[in-house]
C-alpha cells in the first residue's frame, strides 16, 4: 500500500533525493521547509485537472532523475563560452545543469549598485532585498512545481538594479544542460528586482546540450517598482528529450513597464506558467510568445495577465508553429478585476498548423469584472494563406521555399520585437533550422 | 440622474407572467429512488424498452455528481426534496382542447399563446406542457397531412415507439451527464416531431413550457427527427410564476438530420429569474445536443436567454455527416444575481464540416454572465471551418462577463477563428445619440438591439418580434 | 439665435467656465479658440447638453427658450447639432439608419412626414458629394473601423443631412491631414447660409485659412479674455496664447 503510493507521489520521491540547500538564514530555510510541507502527499496533476486538460504528465512520472549537482564532472563543452551573446559579452552569469559556474560567468562593467550574482551566494550574505522578495510572487496556488522549486532551489540569478540607473546592455542568464547519462533534474531559481525609475533587459537562455532525458523546473520572480522598465527575453532550447516545466511571476508597479518574449522550441514537454499582476494604475505588460513544435513535442504556456488597478494596459501576441505531431497548448486568461476601470486589454494567439497530425488547442479566456473596458482577445488555428502560397509559386519558388518563406514570416511578428540584434539573428536561424534547412530565407524575405 | 443611474432604473423592469395558476394537481411523492421511476413508469404506461431506459438512466445517476465546473454559484440541491413528477389533475388523456382545464387555457391566453386554433397564430402549431405534461397540441389535423408528426412524447412512445427506440438517447445517452441522467430516468413529457423524407413542415412547429407547481422540478424531453430533404423550424418558449424558492428545470433535446435534412430549433426562455436579491427562480440545466447524421444536413441552434436565477446550457451540434452545418445563435441578459454559463460545442468528425458561434452577453446588476463554447475539428474532418465572434455588454460595474472559449484542432487543412470583446453602453455613445435627436430610451434599444441584431435575425419573424419586446423588458421599459 | 449669459459650470467640482458671455447671430460663424485645458470644448458640450457638466450660473438662451433644462435629444431635434471632436463608435448600428432615424425625428419635430429609406436614399446621395464620402460608409456601423478623417467627414455629413441651425464644430480639424481638412472646410462653407450659424472650436489658426469666421474669442482659463475679428486669429498664430493672457482687455470683464 505504502510502495504503491510512493510510486504516484513522484515529487515526494524526487524530494527525498536531495539532500537540503542548508541555507542559514532563518527565512529562507524556513521556506523550504514550507515548500516542502506543501508537496508531501501531492500527486501530480492528470489531465482531469483543467489546468492540465491538455498536458498529461504520465510520461514524466515514469522516469527516474538524480539531482544535478551528483553529477561530479558535467560534460561542458570548450567552447561553452560561444553561447554568451555579443551584447551581453560584460555580464552573464552561466549555470551548468543548474549549478552556479563562477568560471563562465562574468559582471564587470556594471553601473554602480547593480547586483548581478549567484542568487545562493546572496542569500548566505542575507542580502535585504533578496530576503524580502524572495517566495513573495511565486505564488504555491494549486500548483506543485513552484513550490517543488523553491523546496530544493540552491543556485539561481540574482539580479538588482537600483533607483533610476539604466542597464544599457542585456544581462544574459545562460542555463547550459550537458549531455549526461544520468537523468538529472535541476531547479534554477531566479529573483530580480528593479529599483524605481530603473531599466534593464534580461536574457534568460536555456540551452540543452545532447537529446538525453532531464528535468528543468526554473522559477523566476520579478518585482519592477515604480516608472520601471524591463525586457525580459526567454529562450527554451532544451534537449528534445527534456522535460521543461517553469514558473514566472512578475509584479509590476506603478508607472512601469514590463516585457516579456518567450520563445518555446526544445522539450520533449514543456510547460510554462506566466503570471503578470499590474499592481497599480498606469502599467503596462507584454507578453508575448512564440512556439515551435515538431516530432512529438508538446508545449503547454498558461498565462494569467491579472488586472487589479484603473488606466493599464496589455498586450499578448502569442504564435504557436505546429509541425509533425507536435501538440501546442495555449491557455491566456486575463482578469479585469473590479477597480480596474479604463483598462485596455489585448490578446491574440495564432496557430499554424503545418502537419495533418499535429494539435493545436487554444483557450482564451477574459474575466471581466469591471464595466468600463476595452477587452478583445481573438484566437486562430489555421494554415498558410493558400493564396501567398500560390502567389510565390507562381514566382518560381518551390513548395517547401514558399512554406519556409511563409513560416517564417508567421513567426516574425513576435522575433522582430525582441530588442537584442544577436537573439533576433539566432531566432531567425532557428525557424529556419526548423523549416528544414533552407536556404537564406532572410534573402528571399 | 446620471446616464448610469438610468440605464440601471431601466433595466429594473418586474417580471410580468409570475402569476400562478389554481389548478389541482396528482401529488407525488418527494425524492428520486427507483420507486419513483417505477411509479412514473407505472403512469406513463411505458412500454419495456423505455422503463429499462429508466432504470438504467437512474442506476448511473446515482453514481454521478452535481457537475461542478461552470461558473455558477448555488447552493447545493437537496434532491430528495424535489417531486419528480407532477400533472394537472384532469382527464388522463386529452382528445380535444375542450377537455383541458380552463384555467390552464386561460395561463396560456395571459401569456399571449391563445391555444384556441380560431384564435391561433397564423402558420404556427403549439404544443403547450403545463408543469411536466403536454396538456395541448394545435394543428395537428393539418401537419399530419403534409405528413408531420407532432405531438407529446408520451404519444410518441405509445404511437411510434420505433422511431423513439432507435434515436432516443442516440445523441444525449443516458449516462451524458449528471443532469440528462436525472432527466432520461424520470422525463414525463415533452414533444416529439416527425418529418418524414422531402417533406417541408408547412408551419413552424412551437412548445411553450409553463412551470406552475412550487415543488415540482420539470423535466421534459424533445425529439426531433428529421428524414432525408426534409425542412423543420421549431420555436420553444418558457415561462414560469414567481416562488421564493427555486425550482429544478432539467431538459433533454435530441435533434437529428438526416442526408440534406435541416433542423432549426428557436428558444426564447424566460423562466423566472428570482428577485433582486437573488431570492427564488428557476434552476435551469439542460442538456440539448443536435446530431447532422447525414452528408449535407444542418443544424441551426437560435436562442434568447433572459431569465432564470441559473442557466447551465450548452446547445451544441455534432457535424458526422461531410458537409454538414453547424449554427449556434444565442442573446443571454443578466440581471440582478443572476448567473448563466452558456455557450455551444461545436463538434466537427465529417469532412468540409462548417459551423458558425455568435453569442452576445449582457450583464447588469450583479449578475455573473459567461460564455463557454468548445469547438473541436477532429483529425479526419478535412477542410472544415469554424468562425466564432462572442461579445460580452456590461451594464454597470457589479456585474462580470467572462469568456471560456476551447479550442482544438487536429490536422491541416481546417481553420478555426475566434474573436471576442468586451465593452459597455457608454455614456458616451448614449450622448451621441441623443445629440443625433434620439431620446434616451431609443438610444439605449438601438445600442442593445445593435448588438444583437446578428442573432435577431436567425429567429422566425413571429420570434423576433416577442425577443425585442423580452429584451426591452427587460432591459429598458420607460425611463424610471 | 444664441445668448449665453454668465455662463459658469463644473465637472466634478472642478469650474471649468467661469462666467461666459457670448451672442451668436444668424449668419454669422464665431471661431473659439485657446490653449489646451481652457474649456472651449467644455463651452460646445454644455450647449449641445452633455451629462457630465454641471451648469452652477448664468443661461443659454436659444431661439428665445432655456437651452439648459432641456435633454440633449431636444435641443438636438431644435437644430443643434454638435460635430464630435471624437466621434463615438456604435457597433451594430448602421450609419444610414442613424440618419434616417435622426432626419425623421427632425421632421416629426417639424410636422413633416418621415422619408421611408428609398426617399432617404435619394436625398442622402446629394449630400455625400458635399464632403467626398464613399457611399459604402453609409452601410457600415456608425463610425466603427473609419479613420480618423473618415469619422469627421462623417460628422459633418450627418450636419449636411440634418440641416442644423446652430452647428458647434469641436476641434472638427485636429488630426485632419490636409486634403482631409480642405475636404471638410469646404463642405462646412457649403452648409452656411444666412439663416443658420456656426460655431467653430479650435486649437488652431489652420482651418480658419479655409473658413472665415466673422468673430473670433480667445477662450483661456475658462474666460473669454478677448473678441476680436478674423485678424485677430492671425496675431495668435504670431504671438502664441501668452499674448492674450499680458493684453488684456476683455469683453467688458476685468482679469
Amino acid at each position: 500500500m505504502t510502495d504503491i503510493a510512493k510510486e504516484t507521489l513522484f515529487l515526494d520521491r524526487l524530494l527525498d533525493r536531495f539532500e537540503a540547500a542548508g541555507f542559514v538564514n532563518g527565512k529562507v530555510a524556513e521556506l523550504q521547509r514550507e515548500a516542502a510541507r506543501e508537496i508531501t502527499g501531492k500527486e501530480l496533476p492528470t489531465t482531469r485537472h483543467e489546468e492540465w486538460k491538455y498536458c498529461s504528465l504520465k510520461s514524466l512520472s515514469k522516469e527516474n532523475f538524480v539531482p544535478a549537482q551528483n553529477i561530479a564532472s558535467p560534460k561542458v563543452p570548450a567552447d561553452a563560452a560561444g553561447y554568451i551573446y555579443p551584447e551581453a559579452e560584460h555580464h552573464h552569469l552561466a549555470f551548468i545543469n543548474g549549478v552556479y559556474s563562477e568560471k563562465l560567468s562574468k559582471t564587470d562593467r556594471l553601473p554602480e549598485g547593480v547586483i548581478v550574482a549567484n542568487l545562493a551566494d546572496v542569500l548566505a550574505e542575507g542580502n535585504e532585498v533578496a530576503l524580502k522578495h524572495l517566495g513573495k510572487y511565486a505564488k504555491w496556488e494549486d500548483d506543485p512545481f513552484a513550490p517543488f522549486n523553491t523546496a530544493i532551489f540552491r543556485d539561481g540569478a540574482f539580479i538588482y538594479v537600483p533607483k533610476a540607473v539604466k542597464v544599457a546592455d542585456p544581462i544574459q542568464l545562460l542555463f547550459i544542460n550537458t549531455d549526461e547519462r544520468e537523468q538529472y533534474v535541476m531547479t534554477p531559481r531566479c529573483l530580480i528586482v528593479g529599483d524605481r525609475s530603473s531599466e534593464m533587459t534580461v536574457v534568460e537562455d536555456h540551452i540543452g546540450l545532447g537529446s538525453n532525458v532531464y528535468l528543468n523546473c526554473p522559477v523566476s520572480e520579478i518585482a519592477l517598482a515604480e516608472n520601471s522598465h524591463m525586457t525580459h527575453v526567454k529562450l527554451q532550447r532544451d534537449s528534445k528529450k527534456a522535460y521543461h516545466i517553469s514558473r514566472l511571476a512578475a509584479d509590476i508597479s506603478r508607472d512601469s513597464d514590463y516585457k516579456s518574449y518567450a520563445v518555446q522550441l526544445g522539450a520533449h514537454l514543456s510547460r510554462s506558467d506566466v503570471k503578470a499582476v499590474l499592481t497599480d494604475e498606469n502599467t503596462h505588460a507584454t507578453l508575448d510568445g512564440l512556439v515551435m513544435v515538431n516530432g512529438d513535442q508538446l508545449s503547454d504556456t498558461h498565462s494569467v495577465m491579472d488586472h487589479t488597478m484603473p488606466n493599464c494596459t496589455s498586450h499578448q501576441l502569442h504564435k504557436c508553429i505546429i509541425d509533425g505531431h507536435g501538440t501546442s497548448v495555449f491557455n491566456g486568461k486575463i482578469f479585469v478585476r473590479q477597480d480596474a476601470q479604463k483598462t485596455d486589454a489585448f490578446q491574440e494567439n495564432r496557430n499554424l498548423q503545418l502537419s495533418n497530425t499535429g494539435m493545436a488547442y487554444a483557450k482564451p479566456q477574459l474575466e471581466i469584472f469591471a464595466d468600463d473596458v476595452s477587452c478583445s482577445h481573438g484566437a486562430t488555428i489555421g494554415q498558410l494563406d493558400k493564396d501567398e502560397v500560390f502567389y510565390l509559386q507562381t514566382r518560381g519558388l518551390r513548395e517547401n521555399q514558399t512554406r519556409e518563406i511563409l513560416t517564417y514570416g508567421f513567426a516574425l511578428d513576435v522575433i522582430e520585437s525582441i530588442p537584442v540584434p544577436s537573439i533576433r539573428e539566432r531566432l531567425s536561424k532557428e525557424v529556419e533550422a526548423y523549416t528544414h534547412e533552407s536556404k537564406s530565407i532572410q534573402e528571399l524575405a | 440622474m446620471s446616464d448610469t443611474q438610468t440605464i440601471e432604473s431601466l433595466v429594473k423592469q418586474p417580471y410580468k407572467y409570475g402569476f400562478k395558476t389554481n389548478v389541482e394537481y396528482d401529488y407525488f411523492p418527494k425524492g428520486l429512488n427507483e420507486d419513483i421511476v417505477n411509479m412514473i413508469s407505472d403512469i406513463k404506461e411505458d412500454p419495456d424498452f423505455m422503463r429499462e431506459f429508466r432504470l438504467k438512466a437512474y442506476r448511473h445517476w446515482t453514481t454521478m455528481r452535481d457537475p461542478l465546473w461552470a461558473n455558477i454559484k448555488y447552493p447545493r440541491i437537496n434532491y430528495d426534496k424535489i417531486q419528480f413528477y407532477s400533472a394537472p389533475k384532469k382527464k388522463p388523456r386529452l382528445d380535444s382542447l375542450d377537455e383541458v382545464d380552463p384555467e390552464i387555457l386561460e395561463t396560456y391566453e395571459k401569456l399571449g399563446i391563445p391555444l384556441s386554433e380560431q384564435k391561433m397564430l397564423a402558420g404556427v402549431a403549439v404544443d403547450a406542457v403545463f408543469d411536466s405534461v403536454s396538456v395541448a397540441t394545435t394543428f395537428k389535423e393539418k401537419l399530419a397531412e403534409a405528413g408531420v408528426v407532432f405531438c407529446s412524447i408520451s404519444e410518441a412512445i405509445k404511437n411510434y415507439p420505433d422511431l423513439v427506440k432507435k434515436y432516443m438517447g442516440s445523441v444525449v445517452p443516458y449516462n451524458d451527464n449528471f443532469f440528462a441522467a436525472m432527466n432520461s430516468a424520470v422525463f414525463s413529457d415533452g414533444s416529439f416531431v416527425y418529418v418524414p423524407k422531402g417533406v417541408v413542415s408547412p408551419m413552424e412547429l412551437s412548445t411553450y413550457f409553463r412551470i406552475n407547481n412550487e415543488e415540482s422540478g420539470q423535466f421534459e424531453r424533445t425529439l426531433i427527427i428529421a428524414e432525408e430533404d426534409s425542412y423543420v423550424s421549431y420555436l420553444e418558449g418558457c415561462t414560469a410564476p414567481m416562488f421564493s424558492s427555486n425550482q429544478l428545470h432539467a431538459a433533454v433535446v435530441e435533434l437529428i438530420a438526416l442526408d440534406r435534412a435541416q433542423i432549426k430549433y428557436s428558444t426564447v426562455q424566460n423562466w423566472y429569474s428570482g428577485d433582486e436579491k437573488g431570492v427564488g427562480g428557476i434552476y435551469n440545466f439542460v442538456t440539448k445536443r443536435g446530431l447532422c447524421k447525414g452528408d449535407y444536413s444542418k443544424i441551426s441552434w437560435t436562442q434568447v436567454e433572459t431569465g432564470s436565477a441559473i442557466t447551465w446550457k450548452y446547445p451544441s451540434v455534432i457535424m458526422k455527416g461531410d458537409h454538414s452545418i453547424g449554427e449556434f445563435y444565442s442573446v443571454a441578459v443578466t440581471n440582478d444575481k443572476m448567473e448563466a454559463d452558456t455557450g455551444t460545442k461545436m463538434i466537427h468528425l465529417g469532412k468540409n464540416t462548417n459551423s458558425t458561434i455568435i453569442s452576445k452577453g449582457i450583464a447588469a446588476g450583479n449578475s455573473q454572465n459567461s460564455y463557454r463554447g468548445l469547438v473541436k475539428i477532429s483529425p479526419k474532418a478535412a477542410n472544415s471551418r469554424n468562425y466564432s465572434v462572442c461579445d460580452s455588454m456590461l451594464i454597470g460595474d457589479r456585474c462580470g462577463a467572462h469568456t471560456f472559449p476551447y479550442l482544438e484542432a487536429g490536422n491541416n487543412t481546417s481553420s478555426v477563428e475566434h474573436e471576442a470583446t468586451t465593452s459597455k453602453i457608454g455614456e458616451d455613445q448614449i450622448f451621441y445619440l441623443q445629440q443625433r435627436g434620439l431620446d434616451e430610451e431609443d438610444a439605449v434599444s438601438l445600442i442593445i438591439n445593435g448588438f444583437c441584431k446578428e442573432v435577431f435575425k436567425e429567429l422566425p419573424m413571429e420570434f423576433a418580434v416577442e425577443a425585442i419586446k423580452l429584451l426591452g423588458i427587460k432591459l429598458e421599459g420607460s425611463v424610471g | 439665435m444664441l445668448t449665453i449669459k454668465n455662463l459658469h459650470a463644473e465637472v466634478e467640482g472642478n469650474e471649468i467656465l467661469k462666467g461666459i458671455n457670448l451672442e451668436i447671430k444668424a449668419g454669422e460663424v464665431h471661431a473659439i479658440m485657446g490653449p489646451n485645458g481652457s474649456g472651449k470644448s467644455t463651452l460646445a458640450k454644455i450647449i449641445a447638453g452633455h451629462p457630465s457638466y454641471e451648469v452652477t450660473q448664468g443661461e443659454i438662451i436659444y431661439e428665445g427658450e432655456d437651452l439648459i433644462e432641456m435633454e440633449p435629444d431636444e435641443r438636438a431635434r431644435k437644430g443643434v447639432f454638435m460635430a464630435f471632436q471624437y466621434p463615438v463608435e456604435i457597433p451594430g448600428v448602421s450609419n444610414s439608419m442613424l440618419m434616417r432615424e435622426a432626419y425623421n425625428e427632425i421632421q416629426k419635430e417639424k410636422g413633416l412626414d418621415p422619408l421611408d429609406p428609398l426617399e432617404f436614399e435619394d436625398y442622402i446621395i446629394d449630400k455625400l458629394n458635399l464632403v467626398e464620402m464613399d457611399q459604402k460608409l453609409l452601410d457600415r456601423n456608425v463610425n466603427v473601423g473609419f479613420s480618423g478623417g473618415e469619422k469627421k467627414r462623417n460628422e459633418i455629413l450627418q450636419m449636411a443631412v440634418l440641416k442644423p441651425k446652430l452647428a458647434l464644430l469641436d476641434e472638427t480639424d485636429s488630426g485632419l491631414d490636409i486634403d482631409a481638412l480642405r475636404i471638410v472646410s469646404e463642405g462646412i462653407n457649403k452648409l452656411n447660409t444666412k439663416d443658420n450659424a456656426v460655431m467653430l472650436v479650435t486649437h488652431y489658426q489652420r482651418i480658419l485659412n479655409y473658413i472665415t469666421p466673422d468673430f473670433v474669442h480667445v477662450l483661456v482659463n475658462g474666460r473669454i479674455h478677448k473678441s476680436g475679428g478674423k485678424e485677430l486669429a492671425l496675431e495668435l498664430e504670431k504671438h502664441g496664447y501668452e499674448w492674450v493672457t499680458a493684453n488684456t482687455e476683455v469683453n467688458g470683464e476685468a482679469k
